[in-house]
């Protein structure tokens, strides 16, 4: 029996292994990453949420009325913008009030 | 065919600058709205100055008149905004910032993602139910 092919495939993960540590400074634990997306979920489609629905309720975003509406002085466009940076600016502040 | 490669090209060229400027890190656009770091407002102001002359320009020079569909103020324009604007400054991410962190590699904007394609879902279904007004939508631009 041709052992190497057992030692060659041995010798790669370990070396994985620990190259993933010293790139990552951490284990390798590919179900960990799962586990810290997932945790995340919740906290990101909210936030998201807020985005899909201002937007189609404003009629759009940055690059519609921020970008083009507000340099062919569209009034939608003027209004929508100083509403969302306004919000922006807000809510950035109080977020750094309560850290 | 012209216009899905049209579109390609100008995702390609948006991604990059989005993500070079660093529209896409969270922590950027932070310092954006708290103005501890003025370099994003200032790109962005700098584009729009930019285009107001070069849309005068392009209506100056075409020969058909270009349809740019006006926006105007309906009771929705300030709520939407300051609901996107909260959502912005949360997450980090504008729609198009989104895609970009995605393309980026980061991973948690697929539920930014998923969250945008969500609330755009949820306002299509209360927005005939409650409100009366007509929105129009920036797709028709």
């Amino acid at each position: 029996v041709n052992h190497w092919p057992f030692a060659l495939g041995g010798a790669a993960l370990a070396s994985v292994a620990v190259l993933h540590w010293f790139l990552t400074g951490r284990m390798l634990a590919v179900s960990g990453r799962f586990t810290s997306l997932v945790d995340r979920a919740r906290h990101g489609a909210s936030e998201g949420v807020l985005v899909g629905f201002g937007t189609r309720m404003a009629s759009g975003c940055t690059s519609g009325h921020g970008l083009c509406g507000v340099s062919r002085l569209q009034p939608g466009s003027l209004l929508a913008t100083a509403a969302f940076f306004g919000a922006g600016i807000v809510v950035s502040f109080l977020l750094g009030a309560l850290s | 065919m012209k216009a899905t490669l049209g579109a390609g090209i100008v995702g390609v060229a948006l991604g990059f600058a989005l993500s070079r400027i660093g529209f896409s890190r969270w922590d950027e656009v932070h310092r954006m709205f708290t103005f501890q770091d003025l370099r994003l407002l200032l790109t962005f102001m700098l584009a729009v100055v930019l285009l107001v002359p070069t849309w005068v320009l392009i209506r100056k020079l075409s020969t058909t008149p270009p349809r740019w569909l006006p926006r105007r103020i309906h009771p929705g324009t300030v709520a939407g905004g300051v609901l996107f604007g909260a959502g912005w400054a949360l997450s980090g991410a504008c729609p198009s910032i989104g895609l970009v962190q995605l393309g980026e590699g980061q991973l948690g904007a697929l539920w930014t993602l998923g969250g945008v394609f969500l609330g755009n879902y949820l306002y299509s279904v209360v927005h005939p139910r409650y409100f009366r007004w007509t929105a129009g939508s920036c797709v028709d631009d």
